[in-house]
């Protein structure tokens, strides 16, 4: 059943996507050069309605199904689990926090915070720890990346 | 041929690329025996440090990663009953018995030297598959390679996936997000909303980070709790009697291997399977099988193992990824200049001799280095979640920014990470997206030219024998995996 509504949710969403592209924004982000055999928006066009098209194909699928008891890993992959979504999110703000930093303050001011509140995200407790492995990851990060790869971190 | 051979050896035998081979194994080693960490995240983390090498230094390390993961996968498999990576599963079934049973030392070594027989023996098949198909592969034009990206397009696309409609979405938005930039024939810009920085397209390399390593780290924020404690590891070893015993299984494991992994689509998972249900039907105990035979383990390992040289095959040959690994080493190479296909056979053979040659280090490297990763792998499960997914975290975040040095791609790569999570949770496949963005410009720029030599004319697609060979295989694909599809859809309900 969950997986049902998933896939019917995800069908939705794509048919929306593919109405999106197909009306608004191939149409006006995408130039129509007719000089060749064939239009640059042929591609876009041609991608977007087989989004539509499988989006539409999900939707029927799901509703014409019957609700079986379907195995027990099948649930689990087509289901979301919203109840542990929320760590993940906070390690998505948390990536997102060292761009922001990284772009208005630079490298050192960003990585030590940034690894400390993923360490405590993925179950670090000890204060020590946390402070030790951000300041070594941060210098060891630098020392790869700056100085024996010569990619500028700024 | 032979000078070109010389001059791969030339290229290739210094010890900085010696280092970059056993660097590569030993950290695809490690990338394989942590469950969670997959060969294809160690590759993507790893393009970013290889920026500023020399391409074959650059390909030595990634092939050795991938190499030492395909591998390492069946250390926790054995021992803790938790395969390092998908294609590892086949040998949990007679791997964790034989450990239960006070044998895992010989599963081990069983599955050290199956794997090395399996490597080498694929590379061999790469070599020769690849320089035959390249040398077809220049009477191909683009009506062939239209005819080939769709063939690899639907075949991915139907088999990495439950459903095959979930696979062709994945293939259809990996092929929209291809299209962003400017269009391979006219220059018009696509889906660029006047920032210079898209007309480029993309971030290949944003792109596949966020798909397969962020991904991963918020799929794994969400497990809360260590997997492993304590292991007990025994000593590698196995004696050539047995091996010499159970070669056959190894060499059908072998064949399998080569022949699944050259398929798109297919890859190291299924071939495992196949071999291990191949050598139990051959076997004259099967019933031994599930209870710890060590022929499980080694048609598992050959087979899962061979699948590199098959898959590099239409990689080498074509420029055609197979699947997610080939696909990043696909993108590898377009960072590092270089377009694989015939015309990288024409321009840099010696390269490609030399790529082949780093291969085979990599599969005379793996015993050592497995050897090794065995004896160390208590401590390496040892390290705590919290210490190695933030390293991984801003590894990914420097190695794109490494890349382009534009905050805008550390954006992308983030809303990729996102979609990929989305994409995992809702049991889409993340192979056909990564194909289908890669497959996007090759096929576009092949109907386009095709159609442009034939003045508009569509019939130019089924003009010639290969081509038409290709479309009937399309087709035939459609049909198999549609009814397997409906079959399994049935199974299901009944």
């Amino acid at each position: 059943m969950a997986q049902k509504i998933s896939n019917t949710i995800s069908g939705l969403v794509l048919l929306f996507f593919s109405a999106v592209l197909y009306f608004y924004l191939i149409p006006n982000f995408v130039g129509s050069s007719e000089a060749g055999a064939m239009s640059p928006q042929f591609f876009p066009r041609l991608g977007t309605v087989l989004i539509g098209v499988g989006g539409l194909a999900l939707i029927t699928i799901s509703v014409l199904a019957k609700s079986p008891q379907p195995p027990e890993d099948t649930l689990k992959k087509g289901a979301v689990d919203t109840s542990k979504t929320l760590i993940a999110l906070l390690v998505a703000l948390s990536m997102a926090g060292f761009i922001l930093l990284f772009q208005w303050l630079g490298y050192f001011y960003a990585a030590p915070p940034v690894i400390a509140v993923l360490m405590v995200l993925f179950g670090a407790r000890n204060p020590l720890i946390v402070l030790l492995t951000a300041a070594i990851t941060t210098a060891a990060l630098f020392a790869v990346f700056n100085l024996g790869l010569n990619l500028p971190l700024a | 041929m032979i000078a070109d051979l010389f001059s791969a050896l030339d290229m290739l035998l210094s010890v900085q690329n010696l280092i970059a081979i056993f660097a590569g194994v030993a950290f695809g080693v490690f990338m394989g025996a942590v469950p969670g960490l997959t060969g294809t995240m160690g590759i993507a983390l790893i393009i970013p440090l290889t920026y500023a090498f020399e391409p074959i230094t650059a390909f030595a390390l990634l092939l050795g990663t991938y190499k030492g993961a395909l591998f390492s996968g069946c250390i926790p498999a054995i021992l803790i009953n938790t395969p390092g990576t998908p294609a590892a599963a086949a040998t949990v079934l007679d791997g964790y018995p034989l450990t239960q049973k006070g044998r895992g030392g010989e599963a081990m070594g069983m599955a050290l030297w199956s794997s090395v027989i399996g490597d080498v023996i694929s590379t061999i098949a790469l070599i020769f598959g690849a320089i035959l198909l390249a040398q077809l592969a220049t009477k191909f034009g683009p009506p062939e390679f239209a005819m080939l990206v769709l063939f690899s397009l639907t075949i991915v696309a139907g088999v990495s996936g439950d459903t095959m409609i979930k696979g062709l979405i994945a293939a259809a938005v990996g092929f929209i997000f291809g299209t962003v930039g400017l269009d391979p024939m006219m220059a018009t810009p696509r889906f660029t909303f006047g920032e210079l920085t898209m007309l480029n397209g993309i971030s290949l390399m944003a792109m596949l980070i966020g798909l397969f390593a962020v991904s991963e780290l918020f799929i794994q924020a969400e497990v809360s709790t260590a997997l492993v404690s304590k292991v007990v590891v025994p000593k590698a070893q196995i004696g050539w009697a047995k091996i010499r015993e159970k070669l056959p299984t190894i060499l059908r494991g072998s064949m399998i291997g080569i022949v699944l992994g050259s398929i798109p689509g297919l890859g190291a998972t299924p071939s495992a399977f196949l071999s291990y249900s191949e050598a139990k039907r051959a076997s004259k105990t099967p019933e031994k099988f599930g209870k710890g035979s060590l022929d499980g383990v080694a048609a598992a390992e050959s087979a899962n193992n061979a699948t590199a040289g098959g898959a590099l095959i239409p990689l080498m040959a074509l420029g055609v990824p197979g699947d997610v690994v080939t696909a990043v080493l696909l993108g590898a190479f377009l960072i590092h200049g270089l377009a694989p296909g015939p015309q990288l056979f024409a321009e840099n053979l010696d390269l490609v001799y030399a790529i082949f040659i780093a291969l085979l280090i990599a599969a005379l490297m793996l015993p050592m280095i497995g050897l090794a990763a065995i004896r160390l792998f208590s401590r390496i499960v040892m390290i705590p979640r919290y210490v190695l997914y933030p390293i991984i975290a801003i590894l990914c975040l420097l190695g794109v920014f490494g890349f382009n040095s534009s905050p805008t791609d550390l954006w992308i790569m983030l809303g990729f990470g996102f979609l990929g999570y989305a994409m995992r949770k809702l049991a889409f496949p993340l192979a056909p997206m990564m194909i289908g963005f890669v497959l996007e410009p090759i096929g576009e720029q092949s109907v386009r030219q095709a159609l442009t030599i034939s003045s508009g004319n569509w019939s130019v697609f089924v003009s010639t024998p290969i081509s038409i060979l290709f479309l009937a295989l399309t087709v035939l694909s459609v049909v198999f995996i549609t009814r397997r599809t409906l079959k399994d859809r049935k199974v299901v309900q009944a």
